[in-house]
This record gives C-alpha cells, sequence and structure tokens, in this order.
C-alpha cells in the first residue's frame, strides 16, 4: 500500500518537541494548496463523506460527532476499542476540526448566520482528510502571527491549535478550501506524553 | 456547560466546570467569573475534572481568570484536569503555570478537596 509520505508526522513530531522552538518547522509553513480541479464535480468521488449546514456555532455538535465517528473508520477493526494513540487521534482531530469550525463562523462569516458550511471527509490507509469550504471572508493562514505562549494569550490560539494538531492546507476563494488531514500510526501513542489522555484511570 | 461556584472556607472558592467549555457556552462562565473576581477571594480552586472539552475561547476565560485573580494578588489552582482539555492545557503549555498540585488525576492521592457532586 502506498503510504502518504507527507507531512503529517511533522506535526507529530513538533509535539513531542514542542519546547524546542529551534527544531520546528517554521510556523508559517501552510501547505498551498494546489489546484487540483476540485472545481470539476469529481470531489464527490474523493470525498465519501459530505456534510452541509449553515456556519452557526449551534451547528457545531453536528460537524464534531461526525468527525468523531469518522474517526473510528480509520482504525483498522472500527467495532474494536480504541487505544490510546487511537484516542489522542481522535481527539487532535476533533480538536482542529473544532477550532477551524469556530473560525469560520468567527471570522469568515462574522455576523452572519445565513453564510454556507460544507465539511468533506475522506478516511483510509490510516489518515483522515477533512476539508471545510465557506464562502466568507478569505484569510491568510500563514500572516496570522504565533501566539507567545509564555505571555499566555487569551485569543489567537485556534490556529495554532490546529496547526499543532494536523497538516494544513488553505485555498483562499470562493469557496475557500481549508484542508486538515492527519496519519494515525496504531500502537504508538507518540503524543502520549506530549498531548496526551491518561491511557486509563477514567472513572466511568 | 455548568459552573458551580462555592465558598469553601475563608478566602478560598472553589469553582467547578463541567461538560464543554466552548465557544457556546464560555458567555456564561465570563459572566459569574466576573461576579466571583469582585469578592476578590484570596485563593481560587478551579475543578475540571468533570469538564469533557475545551476550545481556544474557553481557554481564553480561563486564562482571563487566572490573569485577573493574579492581578490582585490573588492564588489560582487548576486540578483534575483529563482527557481532552488536558491535552489543550499541555499544548499551549498552560501546564507550566496555571499548575494545581493535583493537576493530572493520575498524580495518585493528591489533595482532592472533595467537591465532586454529580
Amino acid at each position: 500500500m502506498a503510504r502518504p509520505t507527507d507531512a503529517p508526522t511533522r506535526s507529530m513530531n513538533r509535539l513531542t518537541k514542542r519546547t524546542d522552538r529551534r527544531t520546528a518547522i517554521p510556523y508559517n509553513e501552510t501547505q498551498k494548496l494546489r489546484s487540483r480541479g476540485s472545481q470539476s464535480g469529481m470531489m464527490s468521488g474523493s470525498f465519501p463523506i459530505k456534510l452541509s449546514m449553515l456556519g452557526r456555532v449551534q451547528h457545531r455538535d453536528i460537524v464534531l460527532r461526525a468527525v468523531a465517528a469518522a474517526c473510528k473508520l480509520v482504525r483498522p477493526d472500527p467495532d474494536k476499542a480504541g487505544d490510546a494513540a487511537w484516542n489522542d487521534f481522535r481527539t487532535h482531530v476533533v480538536t482542529a476540526v473544532s477550532e477551524a469550525f469556530n473560525n469560520i463562523v468567527l471570522h469568515s462569516y462574522a455576523g452572519r448566520d445565513d453564510g454556507i458550511v460544507e465539511m468533506n471527509i475522506r478516511t483510509g490507509h490510516n489518515q483522515i482528510t477533512v476539508e471545510l469550504r465557506d464562502f466568507g471572508d478569505s484569510f491568510d493562514p500563514d500572516k496570522i502571527p504565533k501566539p507567545d505562549l509564555d505571555r499566555l494569550p487569551e485569543s489567537g490560539l485556534g490556529m495554532y491549535i490546529i496547526k499543532q494538531l494536523m497538516d494544513v492546507s488553505y485555498r483562499p476563494g470562493k469557496p475557500n478550501v481549508l484542508v486538515l488531514s492527519k496519519r494515525y500510526t496504531p500502537g504508538t501513542s507518540s503524543s502520549g506524553r506530549a498531548l496526551a489522555t491518561p491511557a486509563k484511570g477514567g472513572t466511568a | 456547560m455548568t459552573v458551580t461556584i462555592t465558598s469553601k472556607d475563608a478566602g478560598t472558592t472553589c469553582v467547578a466546570v463541567e461538560g464543554e467549555l466552548d465557544t457556546v457556552t464560555v458567555g456564561d462562565l465570563r459572566s459569574q467569573i466576573d461576579k466571583m473576581v469582585a469578592s476578590e477571594p484570596k485563593r481560587v480552586e478551579v475543578n475540571l475534572s468533570a469538564l469533557r472539552m475545551l476550545d481556544s475561547s474557553g481557554v481564553g476565560a480561563l486564562v482571563s481568570l487566572y490573569k485577573r485573580v493574579r492581578g490582585y494578588g490573588g492564588e489560582v489552582v487548576m486540578i483534575g484536569l483529563r482527557d481532552q482539555p488536558l491535552a489543550i492545557f499541555r499544548l499551549l503549555r498552560l501546564d507550566r503555570v496555571m499548575i494545581g498540585t493535583d493537576l493530572t488525576p493520575s498524580s495518585g492521592g493528591g489533595r482532592s478537596q472533595s467537591s465532586s457532586n454529580h
């Protein structure tokens, strides 16, 4: 099986080495999305899961439930309980998509509640790709300053969180297309210490 | 999300946040924090053991609480963090600053103030 060799492990490395800023990939390194005929109608084939809704914060839970359910499809045996690595994987994906959806509602569609958000999901090969499309204001993800965590910022954290947890591509336009992808490596809770859920001990 | 604010003893106020603290719910927490901070408790214990989901706007509210209490010379500890909220704290390196002695549930036999009522 051809494994995707692009960057998913990079963000994981950044998680585990997050205190060493010098070795990190430059923050402003959002991949530029290559145009790939996504307007041609072929997307329906490459994204078997599609969801469309108005961009309202009240709809976020629907988005996140869909994403969490899709993460199960990434597991080799969707019926078995997930291991620590998978729990981390799901936590990261849900958290990142949550922030991305917030950004669309609060920024792209600031002040509007009639903007369409389309979410497309593709799973397979230990990987999930979540595409979010909106028709609101565009932004340049590379121009968003990296927050100075030592100063305990109270805002401006959303894109930072997304970039730490998933690989990000963005193409501004009509629609704006944000693509978040992440690999799942079974059995290796590589983020375990850096960004972990306690493997056990959670009381019912 | 549910916020429960109780006075434990002289100078200590407990804030328990349960459920999901996010863009949708953060306004409620902020307004309750406003009231609580007005009385300037010396010590604030924020119990997050029943917090299931935390997003960046929720983080903003917790950091704001921390800064305001520290601003008048008070002390803040966040306790009981687990799962996704703990992940967010670590990602944003808040665990190094806003740390309670029993930040994580795995620290075994910490001084859990039995305010768990749910």
